[in-house]
């Protein structure tokens, strides 16, 4: 049986690499490719793929974003996250928001195509050095202090969109938008917009481009 | 300037040296470039000064070198590769998107440049070229060269005022406008005029894409 593969990265390098390192598996192939997030949830949802392996960081949506809405549109596709960052915090949104796998780009190439038969197959995957970070005891991170929603106010501001945009993006009132902001940055104890930023970069929350 | 010969001659494989932090990006590209039988990779290595030692160890006619690499970065691993060996091709390959970057990669010594956009054919491309003895920039450097830019700010610092360049930096600092006036002791009134077009000028139009515009060209602090 072969395993239908949608991959999702913004990097072409990257993306044809593991689009190479994949297709070597005799019972895999990479029926389609997407650049950005919207491009992804778009394909999942045209092409049913058995396994999505998608970067967390992408233009237009990002990757967690991407994940929740392909539970909706691709319900039968396993998502693995790849993912530069690490943190526990991460990690965890990335199950909560559905995903099967999570795989750091600092492992090895022949991880993704183990985390692919393993999700097919209807396991959870955790890469090389993943695991430690979810089961360790974690040092508490400030962003262990704020909320799901106020992390996805936090994501949406760093990434430049607007209260409304943000607003519209998570359901809820501009006013709400404002408060969740407020509080979070009290949380965070950041007084300003540019700091905010700077600390969602840092926490792989936003990339820098 | 005495005019490379081609490298790579007859039969035998281009040899390629690969250095990214990720390991994911370097099998991928190490099965990526083998699929030619024409390109061979003689070391994979994840940090700046593992590289100079696989470039002296391996005399590889081209060097993918990533631009964020641990212990020694790759514009400084560029600078010592080709100065210990001239001859060597390096093609940097970043996944920010900014001429300043390029040119500092040039004027190391790098005779290519790939960004994140750059796809498995565009880097194969890159590196017969560069072991032809020749430059690869991308389509989308070549027209950045020429001053086309395609993404907010891109080419565009130089274009600042100084005062913008103040303003740029105190604002990507977190300053408000009546603390930047204050500190450039001018009316507030004046730098939210500046800082309208300053956003202009950079074809930016929200204030997180400016501090990360900030961030990527240097002028503030990630930390």
């Amino acid at each position: 049986m072969v395993i239908s593969v949608l991959l999702a990265d913004d990097h072409g390098v990257l993306r044809d690499g593991v689009r190479r390192l994949l297709e070597s598996a005799a019972d895999i192939k990479v029926v389609a490719v997407a650049d950005d997030g919207e491009e992804a949830v778009e394909k999942a949802a045209a092409l049913q793929p058995d396994v999505v392996v998608m970067d967390i960081s992408m233009p237009a949506l990002n990757g967690l974003e991407a994940t929740r809405r392909m539970a909706d549109r691709a319900p039968a596709a396993a998502v693995v996250i790849l993912s530069m960052h690490s943190s526990p915090d991460l990690i965890r949104e990335a199950f909560v928001a559905g995903a099967r796998g999570y795989l750091l780009k600092e492992s090895a190439g022949d991880e993704v195509v183990k985390a692919v038969h393993a999700v097919a197959a209807g396991r959870r995957f955790l890469g090389d050095g993943v695991a430690d970070k979810v089961f360790a005891g974690e040092s508490p991170t400030p962003l262990d202090r704020l909320t799901q929603r106020e992390r996805d106010v936090l994501r949406l501001v760093a990434e430049g969109k607007s209260n409304a945009a943000t607003a519209a993006r998570l359901g809820l009132s501009p006013r709400s938008v404002e408060t969740y902001r407020l509080r979070l940055m009290q949380k965070l104890e950041i007084q300003d917009l540019p700091s905010l930023v700077k600390f969602a970069i840092r926490h792989g929350m936003t990339t820098l481009e | 300037m005495k005019k490379r010969r081609p490298i790579a001659r007859g039969g035998t494989p281009i040899k390629v040296l690969i250095a990214d932090e990720h390991g994911i990006v370097r099998d991928g590209l190490r099965s990526l470039l083998e699929k030619h039988g024409d390109m061979r990779v003689v070391a994979a290595v994840r940090d700046g000064r593992e590289a100079v030692a696989a470039a002296e160890r391996f005399a590889p006619q081209v060097a993918i070198m990533e631009f964020n690499l641990r212990l020694l970065n790759g514009i400084d691993a560029t600078r010592a590769i080709v100065q210990m060996k001239p001859e060597t091709g390096v093609i940097v390959m970043s996944t920010q998107d900014s001429s300043a970057l390029i040119q500092r990669a040039l004027q190391a010594g790098a005779r290519g440049y790939l960004t994140k956009h750059a796809d498995g054919e565009e880097l194969i491309k890159a590196v017969r070229e560069v072991a032809a003895g020749r430059r690869y920039l991308g389509n989308s450097m070549a027209s950045r060269m020429l001053d086309t830019p395609r993404r907010p700010g891109a080419g565009v610092v130089e274009e600042l005022t100084a005062n913008e360049r103040d303003i740029l930096r105190l604002v990507a600092d977190g300053k408000s406008n009546a603390e930047v006036a204050t500190q450039l002791r001018l009316a507030t009134r004046t730098v939210e005029t500046y800082r309208i077009r300053l956003m202009r000028k950079l074809d930016i139009e929200d204030l997180p894409s400016l501090v990360k515009f900030a961030i990527r060209h240097g002028i503030t602090a990630l930390g």
